[in-house]
């Protein structure tokens, strides 16, 4: 059994003070990999070449006594990031053998910053799924227990940062692709405001939701990605100018009067009764920490899986039209005509879950249903994202509270035939990027079964800040984000 | 438009012919056994789109996006510089610099 890795703090220090060298902390990564991968299936591609070549660079920066928090960092990146010469598939047949030719920002931003990337992590194809198993290659299983899923779309993200295949993680969230594979793996994953990290060079399922972030061990290891991450880029039109905060200096506040708001229909039937009581413990340490916790109500949160479920599959019907075997990605063999090209080429190239989604998003944006589905769908969008805006400012809250799934880590296969039992899964997590706020999902318990639990803090727009803040002080004061799953070989 | 497809206007009840119609607009080859598999889902999923219906929209703005944009400038200056080759090596058939297609016109 050799050394756990570390926290990206804990590296960062032993990389600084020279306690550590990036390839010893890389091969470290990749032996792990290589010994508990077969059975998780957390990683698509393995770049142990690159990525030692990447280590290399970063040991000899530092030892010129240049470098900053990330240099010499193993991460792990969810393959739906654009990386130069370095393939990328979205878990995709489609993109079975795509080598983009150019690199994401995201990426860019955390290669220039130093990091190591070790290779591109499974997930949904084309993110499209709350389990995993819609990947091309395969489930990802959880480390907590193989039998289950460990959530998705970010799952291969989220197993490799429980497992400790890498030291962290980078993943996106479209409805709660970040937030609730954290949840199910017992790691911290964070969604920024819409527009606060560049889309540039991330393949795209809905435009308009779309989000990358951090998969961390803890709140600490988010501020510092998201401070790597975060930032105007040109290259996106939907980036916001307004400049990041420092968010480490963020986690030194303290929560004391701070007010806490619990949408009381977040708390309803459809959650589990020990989800339930592990989220009752995290609201009773923030009243220890001196925070006031205020009931509110979101009334249209009810709404939200079919406007999400219009929303987004109707952008990924117009996003994913770009697949027509001609550019790049796959092509069918002896096509009679263009069309014959077109259609067999995508019958191929998409996988059940795709297909559903691309039919349903081309009904609803269809003439004469354009505007019972995809205009009402939007209208009621802003009275979804209304709903959060008039919480925050009448109750003067600081964050809110809620559960970020309604039930732990379930087994793999359980929902993998049932759409819409599939979709209501992401009932927590949806609302959210409706509405373009930032969240946080960090562990707060394990179930009967010893399946790890997790709560949602949500922000203000841009205000990233306040659930690093309120995020840090619960992990300040409890230790669920130090369990390691104790079952792995 | 077929005349089914807009008539349809109780969607628990979408038909084949709906679904085959879809899949045509899309782009999607589907066998008969996905034309079954895709009536039956499609219809349960928009199932779950009713309740918006009883929801009072009248005066609220479509959201399109969650923050509000004003259309970025810059300046007309060329930034795509000659990335041919790079472009091409992901193309399933090319000649000459070219992407390569089926015939289309006889």
């Amino acid at each position: 059994m050799d050394a756990p890795i570390p926290t990206l703090a804990q590296a960062a220090q032993a990389l600084a003070a020279r306690e550590t060298s990036s390839v010893e902390l890389t091969r470290a990564c990749l032996s792990r990999i290589e010994r508990l991968d077969p059975t998780l299936n957390a990683f698509i591609t393995v770049d142990a070449e690159g990525a030692l070549r990447s280590a290399e660079q970063a040991d000899q920066a530092r030892s010129r006594g240049e470098g900053g928090a990330l240099t010499g960092i193993p991460l792990a990146i969810k393959d739906l990031f654009c990386t130069e010469g370095l393939r990328t598939t979205c878990a995709s047949r489609m993109l079975e053998r795509f080598v983009p030719p150019y690199e994401s920002t995201v990426t860019a931003r955390l290669r220039a910053a130093g990091a190591v990337i070790l290779g591109k992590t499974n997930m949904d194809e084309f993110a499209m799924g709350s389990s995993n198993e819609t990947s091309y290659f395969g489930p990802v299983r959880n480390p907590w227990d193989p039998a289950r899923t460990p959530g998705g779309s970010s799952g291969g993200s989220a197993a490799a940062v429980a497992a400790g295949l890498c030291v962290a993680a980078i993943g996106t969230d479209t409805g709660g692709s970040i937030r609730q594979p954290a949840a199910m793996t017992g790691i911290t994953g964070l969604k920024p405001t819409y527009g606060r990290v560049s889309r540039f060079g991330m393949i795209a399922f809905a435009s308009s939701l779309d989000q990358a972030g951090p998969m961390t061990r803890d709140l600490r290891d988010a501020a510092m990605l998201l401070q790597v991450m975060a930032g105007h880029d040109p290259l996106d039109s939907t980036s916001i100018t307004t400049p990041p905060p420092d968010y480490l200096a963020a986690l030194e506040r303290p929560v004391r009067d701070w007010r806490i708001g619990l949408p009381e229909e977040y708390f309803g039937a459809g959650l589990h009764p020990e989800v339930r009581a592990a989220i009752d413990g995290a609201i009773a340490l923030y009243r220890e920490l001196g925070a006031t916790i205020v009931p509110i109500s979101l009334p249209y949160t009810q709404h939200a899986i079919p406007t999400y479920y219009i929303i987004a599959p109707a952008e990924a019907s117009s996003n994913l039209a770009r697949y027509d075997g001609i550019r790049f990605g796959h092509r069918c063999d002896q096509p009679k005509d263009l069309k014959d090209l077109y259609a067999r080429t995508r019958a191929e190239g998409f996988g059940a879950e795709v297909k559903r989604r691309i039919m349903l998003g081309t009904y609803v944006l269809s003439s004469g249903y354009y505007d019972a589905y995809y205009r009402k769908a939007q209208r009621v969008r802003r009275l979804i994202a209304e709903d959060f805006a008039r919480a925050f400012r009448d109750h003067d809250l600081s964050v809110i509270l809620t559960p970020t799934a309604p039930e732990s880590a379930f087994p793999l296969d359980e929902k993998k035939e049932d759409p819409v039992s599939m979709y209501l899964s992401d009932i927590f997590t949806i609302n959210v990027n409706l509405a373009g706020l930032p969240a946080v999902s960090l562990p707060c318990g394990f179930d009967f079964h010893g399946m790890p639990i997790g709560f949602q803090l949500i922000g203000r727009p841009l205000d990233e800040a306040a659930i690093l803040t309120a995020g840090h002080a619960y992990q300040q004061a409890s230790d669920w984000h130090n369990a390691r799953p104790g079952n792995l070989p | 438009m077929s005349k089914s497809l807009i008539q349809s206007k109780n969607h628990m009840s979408i038909t084949e012919e709906t679904i085959r119609h879809v899949a045509t607009l899309a782009r999607l080859d589907i066998s008969p056994g996905e034309i079954q598999t895709y009536t039956g889902q499609l219809s349960r999923i928009l199932g779950l789109m009713e309740q918006l219906r009883a929801i009072p929209t009248e005066g609220i703005a479509p959201m399109s996006h969650a923050v509000a944009l004003t259309l970025p400038e810059r300046e007309d200056v060329a930034v795509n510089p000659d990335r041919r080759e790079a472009l091409l090596a992901n193309a399933p058939d090319s000649e000459e610099g070219c992407f390569r297609v089926p015939k289309i016109i006889e």
